[in-house]
């Protein structure tokens, strides 16, 4: 690598640095954070502080290994931002090794091994989920309900025991405790050859619509803070309007065709981690698409991986799956996504001049 | 086709939210009210003027005076073949002490010829003959040619050679006084204090080449030049056929850069391939165009410019009118230098020149010197592809993916994402969080792509050579078997002559 001393223009920098954008994005992320934890208890924040214990651990020691300034790279703080994005993924009172696990393989396989920051060809917090929901999936598909909808919810010394000892309380059983998610029930409604306004109305699966209720909210804030985000400039319009236009455009279409079968626009809109992946997880600037067109079909090309794994495929959420996917293809994207160049050929706006 | 439909909706955004026409740009800290609260001064003459032979774009100009020689002030001492560069002439009466290389303002720091004038301090002045208006574009080019003025916001092309062939081809003649660098206020205080050199300059101007319009863009950080611009031409009555607009356009870098302010101020751009007069608009920037008011009105050729003295680093920041030549260490002294271990830049923070040696001279396109603090060292982190640098570009580049390439010296993909369109502007380097400098890697990538360039042809030129070579000898080879052939055809005929008995020569020798 060619090593510049400063003796050329420009001579004055931006106040902004990695960290910076690094910051600002779990600044938009913390309000999802605290509705996380108004529905589902503390184990959150015992994930959140597991997986920066090990992301921290995993990445110091990697940039030993390489032989990196530590200090520095540490301070970027990216690693903190894939360890909370793994977190709100997982279930929130799945035991600690999960939360390890998913953590130590994002950053020491999908980060450090393809090169570091800037150079990982996958999302690091999308592999280490996708790589615990493929190894452990009993684990991964039993999700903590709403502390609203169970009779004695764990306090938080509970949740604590439990996450880290794996021991309920005397008298409470796990089954009161766990339950599907909104996606979940519906898919194996559907498998289950029921129709959508019977699993709906199903008392048990839906529990009166507080089940719903827990992932409209997440939903909901982390539209806000991505709101936040794009107004900043942190993040690019491209991306979330791709992703959201299209997940709306097909899931409206199907469920015009049968009501029945396909959900609507809102169920796909704010289910699962629909608001998480359009705003936080395939807008990661190092595994997405860098040009302004290759963001929209980036964002689109996931939205469609998302609405078939849905709908069609064997996994409830598909937003890791999905990112994958899309990951692999970014380099061709790029490539065929060359905006055009000042003076190069004409714009729209041009044409409209002449005219 | 959605590439066409994002660009166009970013631009749409961009309009909405800050009035801005083109892609990209930054807003870095403007620092400029430092050098903007004392009026232009005159410091004292320097005991010697070094006055660089090479000043403007092309090649360099032949000196007209020999050492020991005395000349007068607006003398011409050095001249260049008329289609390509301007005269120089004597700032001030003095005498020729030295022709030779001396440290000129370059980013190399190799020294270049100059002629040192020591001025004995009379300031006796050639007697200069106001010239008649200009009313063809001929006579206008005859004016800016002799007069020595070229570009004078700092790309230093020769004016002259901007005009078109004739008149009638351009419709609106623009003024340049965005200046958006930081630091730099010397075409500020030019608008303020001599708007009607400006407005009076560009409508001498914008007459010789029948131009309709007059358009003034200036950022709208400085009313106070906006003011007396719109307050002078209010008062003018001449020209009343030309409509004349002062135009406040957005504070953003690099506003001023002759395409952006274009797009900015007409809607249009500028063809790569072409020049602003394919489109019937010419720009001038407001030093350029007061130069030109000054040759006309009073025949004074380019002896003097404004020059911005600022930076953290001098006790008295202003803007000062010095004569060229002047070196930069009689002007900063003069200003008072405050740290020993400044750093000094020729031009703005963002596309400026750092100067190794002090005393090195104002010259023609010396807009500014900037006299800072040494920067705190920041450490380069790796690339984070976050794109910040895309959207910062002004004319759409993929400055991070140009920054791969140049790293693993793909040549061919520099060529295909338009590596050479990059003005070196530093908008992509000013806001990478990671602090890449990335126009170094641009400036390293261009020079690289132009040796490949070279070396190609001169490949292709040898590889013509030979061939050329190898289809003379293949042609000679050819010729003197023909001669043969008709020789021995000629010699057999004769023979058959001889025992009368002619034999036709064998078809394929004929």
């Amino acid at each position: 690598m060619m090593n510049h001393p400063l003796h050329s223009s420009p001579f004055d920098w931006g106040q902004q640095n990695v960290r910076q954008v690094m910051l600002q994005v779990q600044m938009a992320a913390t309000p999802a954070m605290f509705v996380h934890a108004y529905f589902f208890g503390i184990g959150i924040f015992v994930h959140i502080a597991i997986a920066l214990v090990i992301a921290f651990a995993a990445e110091a020691a990697m940039l030993y290994l390489r032989q990196k300034p530590i200090k520095s790279y540490l301070l970027d703080w990216s690693v903190v931002l894939t360890a909370i994005d793994i977190v709100f993924c997982l279930p929130p009172t799945s035991p600690w090794w999960i939360t390890a696990s998913a953590v130590l393989f994002a950053v020491i396989i999908a980060k450090h091994i393809f090169g570091g920051l800037g150079y990982n060809l996958f999302n690091p917090a999308m592999t280490g989920y996708a790589f615990v929901l493929i190894s452990f999936p009993a684990v991964m598909t039993v999700w903590h309900l709403p502390n609203a909808l169970v009779v004695n919810p764990l306090d938080a010394w509970q949740t604590i025991q439990y996450i880290f000892t794996n021991t309920l309380p005397n008298g409470t059983e796990l089954d009161a405790l766990t339950g599907a998610t909104p996606l979940e029930a519906t898919r194996t409604g559907l498998l289950n050859d029921q129709s959508l306004s019977q699993i709906f109305n199903h008392e048990t699966i839906f529990q009166g619509g507080q089940l719903a209720d827990s992932s409209f909210w997440l939903n909901i804030s982390f539209l806000f803070g991505g709101l936040w985000l794009l107004y900043r400039g942190v993040i690019r319009w491209q991306m979330p309007v791709g992703f959201l236009l299209t997940l709306s455009a097909l899931a409206f279409g199907f469920h015009l065709y049968d009501p029945e079968r396909y959900t609507s626009v809102a169920f796909h809109l704010f289910s699962g981690a629909t608001m998480l992946a359009a705003f936080f997880i395939i807008t990661d600037p190092v595994t997405g698409s860098t040009t302004p067109s290759g963001r929209l079909y980036f964002g689109m090309g996931a939205a469609l991986l998302v609405f078939v794994i849905r709908t069609w495929g064997g996994y409830a959420d598909a937003v890791a799956f999905a990112v994958l996917l899309m990951n692999l293809l970014v380099p061709w994207i790029d490539s065929v996504t060359i905006p055009r160049v000042y003076g190069h050929g004409s714009t729209l706006l041009d044409k409209r001049h002449e005219s | 086709m959605i590439g066409k439909w994002v660009e166009t909706i970013d631009l749409w955004i961009r309009r909405w939210r800050e009035g801005v026409a083109f892609h990209g740009g930054i807003h870095p800290v403007q620092n400029k009210l430092i050098s903007t609260h004392l009026p232009i001064q005159t410091p004292p003459l320097a005991d010697r003027l070094v006055l660089p032979l090479n000043q403007h774009i092309g090649p360099a100009s032949e000196p007209l005076v020999k050492v020991g020689q005395r000349v007068l002030g607006g003398e011409m001492i050095a001249r260049c073949a008329p289609p390509l560069g301007v005269p120089l002439h004597a700032p001030t009466s003095g005498i020729i002490t030295d022709i030779g290389d001396y440290p000129v303002s370059h980013a190399s720091g190799i020294p270049g010829p100059c002629i040192i004038l020591t001025p004995d301090g009379k300031e006796e002045m050639q007697v200069f003959t106001p010239r008649q208006l200009p009313n063809s574009v001929q006579s206008l080019k005859a004016i800016l040619l002799h007069a020595g003025i070229i570009g004078m916001g700092g790309a230093g092309f020769p004016s002259f050679r901007k005009m078109p062939r004739e008149g009638g081809s351009i419709h609106t003649f623009i003024v340049n006084g965005a200046e958006c660098e930081p630091f730099i206020t010397c075409d500020d205080m030019l608008m303020r204090e001599r708007p009607e050199d400006i407005v009076e300059g560009a409508l001498i101007m914008a007459n010789a080449l029948g131009a309709q319009k007059v358009i003034v863009g200036i950022e709208d950080n400085k009313p106070d030049a906006t003011a007396a611009m719109r307050a002078h031409h209010a008062v003018l009555s001449n020209y009343q056929h030309i409509a004349f607009e002062v135009k406040q356009v957005p504070t953003i870098y690099p506003m001023g850069g002759a395409d952006q302010l274009i797009t900015q101020l007409t809607g249009l751009e500028v063809p790569a391939d072409g020049h602003a007069v394919d489109l019937g608009l010419i720009m001038f920037n407001v030093a350029t165009v007061s130069a030109l008011y000054r040759a006309v009105v009073i025949g004074k050729p380019v002896l003097k410019r404004i020059v911005t003295l600022t930076g953290f680093a001098l006790e008295r920041p202003c803007n000062v009118e010095v004569p060229i030549g002047t070196p930069f260490d009689h002007l900063v002294q003069w200003a008072g230098l405050t740290r020993e271990d400044a750093q000094w830049i020729m031009g703005g923070p963002m596309m400026g020149v750092p100067i190794p040696d002090h005393r090195v001279p104002v010259i023609k396109t010396s807009n500014c010197i900037l006299v800072n603090p040494p920067e705190p060292t920041t450490e380069t982190l790796p690339c984070i592809r976050c794109g910040a640098c895309m959207d910062a570009c002004p004319i759409n580049l993929l400055p991070q993916q140009l920054y791969w390439h140049v790293k693993s010296e793909q040549l061919d993909k520099l060529d295909a994402l338009h590596l050479s369109d990059c003005i070196e502007c530093g908008c992509c380097a000013y806001v990478c969080p990671s602090h890449i400098p990335l126009v170094q890697y641009y400036r390293h990538g261009k020079t690289a792509v132009r040796n490949a360039k070279a070396d190609k042809e001169a490949a292709v030129r040898a590889k013509q050579r030979h061939e050329a070579q190898l289809a003379r000898k293949a042609a000679e080879e050819q010729e003197r078997a023909q001669r043969l052939a008709a020789k021995r055809a000629a010699m057999m005929a004769a023979d058959a002559e001889q025992i009368q008995n002619p034999i036709e020569p064998p078809k394929e020798l004929t």
